[in-house]
């Protein structure tokens, strides 16, 4: 009886002392928006950490020395043109042509740029996390690395048993109760705040409240986010646009300023949160089968956003996770409204743990459950100055300017493809539209002659200056023009079209004889 | 994330695959990373849908025959070495490659070759040109000027006049055109 009492004791003032030291080291500097530096350093110690590692296996040459397997050559984006699959100036099909598609084929096959940015990003060492692909061999398969290296093999396979003990039984329960109280505390603020009606109090409360419960949220994340430019930080009234790898990207932009939220409604864990989360300040969110009317969606962020009471929205425009190496295409709608684009960039470190949620693999909280036993999440955040659509632009152009700007900051690659691919086969249409830029090369080819390919192949190049410039030459000795016509080649000055139609007058004198040249072969 | 991969390259399987192909360590331990992301279902093969789910290969006009190139024999699955025996054939080759390699100029044309010849016959008949310009162009040339495509390429590599090209002829008109380069990837060590 007497035992059961003291540990009764004890476990009151273990519980006192856990939640004093809760209150004084998370939500303490949480509320008053400071940090005391704990997270700063352990993210310091682990910098450390990896860079011996790396360094020592650098001196036992195990590193990977490329990125890349192949150096592409022959690669057909939808976007690119076919045209100098025959880049010869010959005339008709021959049959060596094919071999610019298979070896672009082969290229895809070793190489492409839509399938690797699903995949967890890949390190060039090793951050003692058993799940980042091969590396893990150090601990695996000792034996299959030279003897020399089998010191460095026990001392990371030490490194590595420490890592798991810290990040699972330390990190990992204190992380969970972090994480379960600021989602309580979090219902607990925004609750009263829900109940009451909409005034400027309510609105200064919201942003407080918001702010304060990300913050809790990041702590126990242990994310540590930079934040760059916080002059250009969205505001009211406009619409705030971001590259997406994982739902946290809200979260780690809300602990810095609160948006109001564009989405669907979940089901479960997510959308229980999303509920209590909307009561208190207002988000737009729709039902499934109301996103797919994009009239309504933009009829109702335009409401949002011509108050300039409420927070700016927060858009992911590629609509889907990519794994943090690449923008993927952006989805026209958002671009087409009038309003203000706030573009911001969001880079995280790979080396504490992989940020991207492959929501095909994992459910959420599975995905949590992942992150939380990493090492952390460090990100940086640049805000872009804001951008707003050119009266001449389309709304494609816009978004495709507004990508290219998010790409450049965070160190991305600027990707063409829709990340909807990650689910989906790519679209018939792009294979049609390959086959008709062939066609039309192949068809005016046999028909009416060289001269003629030659000034389509001008027509398919306009977009590039330098292909032009090299195809006018080529335009001038085939049509073994006068003097006149070379001199104003070298020029440079000539109109394109004026070229063009010099050449298709001059060979309307030998279309003739040509077209009865192929009627010779017997059939 | 997560779930490792179950499958690891063993090192006598490295070993083996670096004899037949003349792929270094480190390319086949880096293509063998991307086998394992191409192969979605961590299942240790490829399907034809593995291969058709790359988007830039997709929409390649020749994607089927690409990917047919990959399934000798019937064979429904392709395994590591399988992958790497076909990818072999795209290896940069100089002078001193031997012949029987497999990124001989005379096996990267028999690669090209076996994209025109359907029913693996040894000779590429009108009807297998006919079916790979159909492939090209789709319905963007009609039949007539496809049949009158496919006539004079015939003709034009038809040394023997017997309505088919051989090997041989086909070798011939090949070798014309710097095929060697052509057909070679540049891969990085």
């Amino acid at each position: 009886m007497e035992d059961l009492a003291v540990t009764f004791e004890i476990l009151c003032k273990a519980t006192f002392i856990f939640s004093f030291l809760l209150l004084l080291l998370v939500v303490g500097p949480a509320c008053l928006g400071i940090e005391i530096g704990i997270r700063k350093g352990y993210i310091r110690l682990l910098m450390r950490l990896f860079q011996w590692g790396t360094r020592r296996l650098q001196k036992e040459g195990e590193m990977l020395t490329s990125e890349d397997i192949i150096e592409k050559e022959n690669s057909i984006n939808r976007l690119g043109s076919l045209s100098d699959c025959v880049n010869e100036p010959h005339k008709k099909f021959k049959l060596p042509d094919v071999s610019y598609l298979v070896k672009s084929g082969i290229e895809a096959v070793i190489d492409d740029e839509v399938t690797k940015r699903f995949r967890a990003e890949e390190l060039p060492s090793w951050n003692l996390l058993t799940r980042t692909d091969f590396h893990y061999r150090f601990i695996r398969k000792p034996t299959c690395l030279p003897t020399k290296s089998a010191d460095i093999c026990v001392r990371l396979s030490i490194l590595w048993l420490v890592g798991v003990l810290l990040r699972y039984c330390i990190l990992f329960p204190l992380r969970l109760v972090i994480t379960v109280f600021a989602l309580s505390w979090i219902l607990c603020t925004m609750l009263p705040l829900a109940a009451l009606s909409d005034s400027s109090f309510k609105r200064r409360m919201g942003y407080y409240v918001n702010v304060v419960g990300f913050r809790i949220i990041c702590r126990a994340l242990s994310a540590v986010v930079t934040y760059h430019d916080r002059e250009n930080m969205p505001q009211p009234g406009g619409i705030c646009v971001a590259n997406h790898t994982t739902t946290l990207d809200a979260a780690v932009l809300m602990q810095d300023r609160p948006y109001a939220v564009l989405g669907q409604i979940h089901g479960g864990f997510l959308g229980g949160i999303m509920r209590i989360m909307s009561r208190a300040t207002k988000h737009v969110w729709f039902e499934r089968s109301e996103v797919r009317d994009r009239q309504f969606v933009s009829k109702r962020i335009m409401e949002h956003v011509s108050d300039l009471n409420n927070f700016p929205v927060l858009l992911f425009p590629e609509g889907t996770c990519i794994n943090n190496t690449s923008v993927m295409m952006f989805k026209k709608g958002s671009f087409e409204m009038p309003t203000t684009i706030y573009p911001v960039a969001i880079k995280y470190n790979p080396w504490f743990g992989d940020a991207f949620w492959n929501s095909s693999k994992h459910s959420m909280l599975q995905y949590l459950l992942v992150v939380m036993t990493s090492w952390a999440i460090v990100a940086d955040v640049w805000y872009l100055p804001a951008m707003k659509r050119e009266p001449e632009e389309t709304a494609v152009q816009f978004a495709e300017r507004v990508k290219a700007v998010i790409a450049r900051k965070g160190g991305l690659v600027d990707c063409v493809w829709d990340g909807q691919l990650k689910r989906m086969r790519v679209k018939e249409s792009y294979l049609r539209e390959k086959q008709k830029e062939l066609g039309e090369l192949y068809g005016e080819c046999d028909e009416l002659g060289q001269d003629h390919q030659c000034v389509k192949r001008v027509r398919f190049n306009l977009s590039t200056t330098e292909e032009i410039e090299i195809e006018q030459t080529e335009l001038s000795s085939d049509s073994q023009s006068s003097d006149e016509g070379d001199a104003e080649t070298q020029d440079g000055q000539i109109s394109l079209d004026d070229k063009v139609e010099e050449v298709l007058g001059q060979s309307e004198e030998t279309e003739g004889l040509r077209l009865r040249h192929n009627g010779e072969i017997p059939a | 994330m997560g779930s490792k991969t179950s499958l690891h390259l063993q090192e006598d399987e490295i070993q083996r695959i670096h004899e037949e192909t003349g792929f270094s360590h480190n390319q086949i331990i880096r293509l063998f990373s991307r086998f394992t992301c191409l192969d979605k279902e961590q299942n240790g093969f490829l399907t034809r849908d593995d291969f058709l789910r790359i988007p830039e290969l997709a929409i390649n006009p020749l994607a089927e025959r690409i990917v047919d190139s990959f399934f000798k024999n019937g064979h429904e699955h392709v395994n590591f070495r399988t992958f790497m025996n076909t990818l072999a054939h795209f290896r940069p080759c100089n002078s001193k490659t031997p012949d029987d390699a497999p990124n001989s100029v005379s096996n990267k044309i028999k690669f090209i070759f076996s994209i025109y010849d359907y029913d693996r016959d040894n000779t590429i008949l009108k009807d297998e040109l006919l079916q790979v310009l159909e492939l090209l162009v789709g319905a963007n040339i009609s039949k007539e000027q496809l049949s009158h495509i496919a006539e004079r390429t015939l003709l034009e590599c038809d040394t023997n006049n017997d309505r088919q090209i051989t090997f041989e002829e086909f070798k011939n008109e090949m070798i014309k055109s710097e095929i060697d380069s052509k057909m070679s990837v540049r891969f990085l060590d």
